[in-house]
C-alpha cells in the first residue's frame, strides 16, 4: 500500500471491458476521495462528423460500426430516427422482425459478458480463461448461448456481426416462417440454459451497495423495452418524450475522457442499463424471465451493481421468450421493407443497447442528406454515475489494501459492462497562445 | 459434412487498418482461387475480427484450421516488415510441444500448465510450453497503454487469436491442426491497403497455406490438380 495520504489507485488499460479505458483514484491527504475517474482514451470516432453529406439510407449500415458488440442498437435506432424524419411508421411483422434481431443482440452480448468479462470477478479468477479450467460447464453454457444469440442475429440480420439485412424502412429480405420455426428448438435450448445460468449467478457473493443515482429508460408500451419506444422514465417518475432528449440530457466535455459527460438537466447523473431497465420495468418481463428473477431474489427494483449481473441472466431469459413469442406468431410481411421517401426533417430514435439507452439524432435535407447527426451512447451517459459510484465504494472500502480496493473497482466498473469504444467522441482542440 | 468439419481458413483482422488487413487480404486471394476452381471446394474461407468465442466457433471440428493475422514485432526479436512466422499447435495427446503463439499479448503462459484432470486427459487441449521456444516476441497491434495484460485479461478489444487458443486448449475446442500465420506489419494506422513489403508477403503465404492445405489427411480434389493455377499460371495470380 502506498502511503496513506499519497494514496493513489490506478489501472492503466481496463481489463475485459469493450474498448480501451483506464481507471484513476486519487485520495487528498485527509483520507478523502479526491477524485475517481474512468479514463476513455478509446481513439476518437467522428462518426457524427463523416454522417454529414451521407445519404440517410446509409446511416444503418455506417453507424452499425460503432460497434462490434452491440451493431443492431444502432442500425434500428438509425431507422427510427430517419423513419420519424420521414414521416414513417414501422410497425407489424417488421418491427416484430426488428424486435427479434435485436433480442439475439441482448443474449449474445449479455452471455460474453456474464461469462467470460464479470463472472470471474465473482468468482476469484484472473480472466475467463482461468475459471474455464474450473468452471468449464458454465463456459460452455455461456458460449452455447453466444452462439445461439449469433445465429438468430445471422438469421435475421445477415450475419452475427454488423448485420447486413437491415436498412430504413424495414429489411432488404425477410425470412421465411419455416426458416424462423426450424430455429425455434435451438431457442427452447437456450432458454434451459439461460435458466441455469440464472442460478449459477444468483449463488455469488454480492458486495453491499446501492445506485445512488436515477434511472432512466425507454418506455415501450406495454413490453419490456428493447426495440424503440417514444418516451424515456426516471425513478424519479419524471419522463419526456425522446424528441425533447436534447433538453433534458447536457452532455459536456471532459479532459479525461474521450466520450462525452452526460447529465441530466434537472438531476446530475443518471444510470442507464439493465438496472434501470429491470428497476423501472420488471413488472414488464415474461412469464419465465419473472420467475427466474423471484427465484434469483430479486423484488421488483434491483439497486445493488454487483447485482447487474443477475438483471443481464434474467434479460437473456426475456431476450428468448420474446424471440419464441416472435417466432411463433411469425406471418411473413407481403414486403420486407416500407418506402421511406426523404423529406426535410428531424427524426429521433431511442432504443435500449444491451449497456443502455441509445439516442440517434438526425435532420436531413429534402433529397435525404445528412446534415446533423447527434448519437448519445449508453457508456457516455453512465460514465459520471460510473465514477460516483467508484468514489463511493472506495471512500466506503479503503481499510482495503491497494490491490484489493483495486480489483473490487475493477469489478464495479465491469458491473456496468462498459463498452468505450462505443462512448467515444472527439474532444475539441484549443490551443491558447501568449 | 457439418460446417466445422471441413477445413476452414481464418483471416483475422480490419482492412481499413492497413497492415492490419494482412489476414482478410490472404482470404481475398484464396477466393480467387476458390473461384476458379483451383481450392478443394469443401475449403471454408472467412474473415474474422478475431473474437475470441467466434474463432473457436469458427474452427471448432475442423480437421484443420489455418489462422492468419498480422502482428507487431518486438524491435528486439530481428523481424520486419513483411516477415512471416509460422506455428502449428502441437497436442498433449502427441507428445510434443505446443505452438507458444506469442501474438495478442500472449498466449504463451496460457496454453495451460494446470494439472486439471479433465484438461489433461482432453485430446485437444495443448500440452504446456516448453523452454527455449525458438518463436520471437511478437504482439498483435493494440494500443499502447493495453500492453500490460495477459491474454484474458485484457480489454476484448485486445483479444485475438491468442486467447482463443487459450481458451480453446481449456475448453477441449481447439481443431484437429491448428496453424497460425503472423504477418510482420509495419503501419496500424487507419486507412485501406498494405503496405509494400506485406503485400508482397500476402502472396508467400497464399503459397503456404495452400502447401499446408496439401497435406496428407486432407480432402482433395478428385482430379488431383487443385494446385494447378488459373490460366495455366505456374503460381496464383495474385493482386489482379
Amino acid at each position: 500500500m502506498t502511503h496513506k495520504h499519497e494514496r493513489t489507485l490506478r489501472v492503466g488499460s481496463l481489463a475485459r471491458v469493450e474498448g480501451e479505458g483506464a481507471m484513476h483514484v486519487r485520495f487528498d491527504r485527509a483520507g478523502r476521495v479526491e477524485r475517481a475517474r474512468l479514463e476513455i482514451y478509446e481513439p476518437p470516432r467522428f462518426f457524427e462528423a463523416f454522417l454529414r453529406g451521407r445519404d440517410y439510407a446509409e446511416a444503418p449500415d455506417i453507424t452499425a460500426r460503432v460497434c462490434g458488440i452491440c451493431p443492431v442498437a444502432y442500425q434500428i435506432s438509425a431507422c427510427l430516427a430517419m423513419e420519424e424524419a420521414c414521416g414513417v411508421t414501422v410497425g407489424g411483422q417488421l418491427a416484430e422482425l426488428r424486435r427479434l434481431l435485436y433480442c439475439g443482440e441482448w443474449i449474445e452480448s449479455h452471455a460474453l459478458h456474464i461469462h467470460l468479462l464479470h463472472a470471474p470477478d465473482f468468482l476469484g479468477y484472473a480472466d475467463g480463461i482461468a475459471m474455464a479450467r474450473d468452471h468449464r460447464a458454465a463456459v460452455e453454457r455461456g458460449l452455447e448461448i453466444k452462439k445461439i444469440g449469433n445465429a438468430l442475429m445471422a438469421l435475421v440480420g445477415g450475419r452475427a456481426i454488423h448485420p447486413v439485412n437491415v436498412r430504413v424502412g424495414g429489411f432488404h429480405r425477410v425470412p421465411t416462417r419455416a426458416e424462423l420455426r426450424r430455429f425455434a428448438p435451438e431457442l427452447r435450448r437456450a432458454l434451459e440454459l439461460a435458466l441455469e445460468a440464472v442460478i449459477w449467478v444468483a449463488g455469488f457473493d454480492f458486495p453491499e451497495a446501492e445506485i445512488g443515482h436515477r434511472l432512466a429508460a425507454v418506455v415501450q408500451g406495454d413490453r419490456y423495452p428493447i426495440d424503440g419506444g417514444s418516451q424515456i422514465v426516471t425513478d424519479a417518475g419524471s419522463g419526456f418524450g425522446i424528441e425533447q432528449f436534447e433538453d433534458h440530457v447536457i452532455e459536456r466535455q471532459v479532459p479525461h475522457s474521450t466520450a462525452l459527460y452526460a447529465e441530466l438537466a434537472d438531476g446530475g447523473t443518471y444510470l442507464t442499463g439493465p438496472l434501470a431497465r429491470y428497476s423501472l420495468h420488471s413488472a414488464k418481463l415474461s412469464r419465465h424471465a419473472a420467475a427466474a428473477a423471484r427465484a434469483a431474489g430479486l423484488g421488483d427494483q434491483c439497486r445493488n451493481p454487483f447485482q447487474s449481473i443477475i438483471v443481464r441472466a434474467v434479460e437473456i431469459v426475456y431476450a428468448i421468450e420474446e424471440a419464441l413469442r416472435i417466432i411463433e406468431e411469425y406471418e411473413p410481411p407481403e414486403r420486407p421493407w416500407v418506402p421511406v421517401a426523404p423529406r426535410a426533417g428531424r427524426g429521433h430514435g431511442v432504443t435500449e443497447a444491451p449497456r443502455g439507452l441509445l439516442y440517434h439524432r438526425y435532420d436531413i435535407d429534402g433529397d435525404g442528406t445528412i446534415r446533423q447527426a447527434r448519437i448519445v451512447p449508453p457508456t457516455a451517459q453512465n460514465q459520471a454515475a460510473i465514477e460516483a459510484e467508484l468514489s463511493e465504494l472506495v471512500q466506503r472500502r479503503q481499510e482495503l489494501a491497494d490491490a484489493e480496493l483495486t480489483a473490487l473497482c475493477e469489478q464495479a466498473i465491469r458491473n456496468f459492462d462498459p463498452c468505450i469504444s462505443c462512448s467515444a467522441h472527439f474532444l475539441d482542440l484549443h490551443l491558447e497562445r501568449p | 459434412m457439418t460446417p466445422g468439419a471441413a477445413p476452414v481458413v481464418i483471416g483475422v483482422g480490419e482492412e481499413f487498418r492497413h497492415d492490419d488487413g494482412a489476414g482478410p487480404a490472404v482470404v481475398a486471394e484464396l477466393r480467387k482461387l476458390a473461384e476458379a476452381g483451383a481450392l478443394p471446394p469443401e475449403i471454408r474461407l472467412v474473415t474474422d475480427s478475431g473474437e475470441p468465442t467466434g474463432l473457436i466457433e469458427l474452427w471448432r471440428d475442423a480437421p484443420l484450421a489455418i489462422v492468419v493475422d498480422a502482428a507487431a514485432a518486438d524491435p528486439a526479436a530481428g523481424l520486419a516488415a513483411g516477415d512471416v512466422v509460422r506455428w502449428e499447435a502441437e497436442y498433449r495427446d502427441t507428445g510434443r510441444s505446443p505452438m507458444t503463439p506469442h501474438h495478442s499479448t500472449s498466449t504463451s503462459t496460457s496454453t495451460s500448465t494446470d494439472t486439471d484432470t479433465e484438461q489433461a486427459t482432453d485430446d485437444r487441449s495443448a500440452a504446456p510450453p516448453t523452454a527455449g521456444s525458438p518463436l520471437p516476441a511478437i504482439t498483435t497491434p493494440a494500443p499502447a497503454p493495453a500492453a500490460a495484460h495477459s491474454p484474458g485479461s485484457a480489454a476484448t478489444h485486445a483479444l485475438g487469436p491468442g486467447a482463443a487458443i487459450a481458451l480453446a486448449s481449456v475448453l477441449g475446442r481447439l481443431p484437429a491442426r491448428l496453424v497460425l500465420f503472423a504477418v510482420v506489419g509495419a503501419d496500424f494506422s487507419l486507412g485501406p491497403g498494405l503496405s509494400p513489403h506485406v503485400a508482397d508477403t500476402v502472396y508467400e503465404v497464399v503459397w503456404d497455406i495452400v502447401d499446408e492445405i496439401r497435406r496428407p489427411g486432407l480432402p482433395a480434389r478428385t482430379d488431383g490438380d487443385f494446385l494447378s493455377w488459373p490460366g495455366g499460371c505456374t503460381g496464383p495470380r495474385l493482386g489482379s
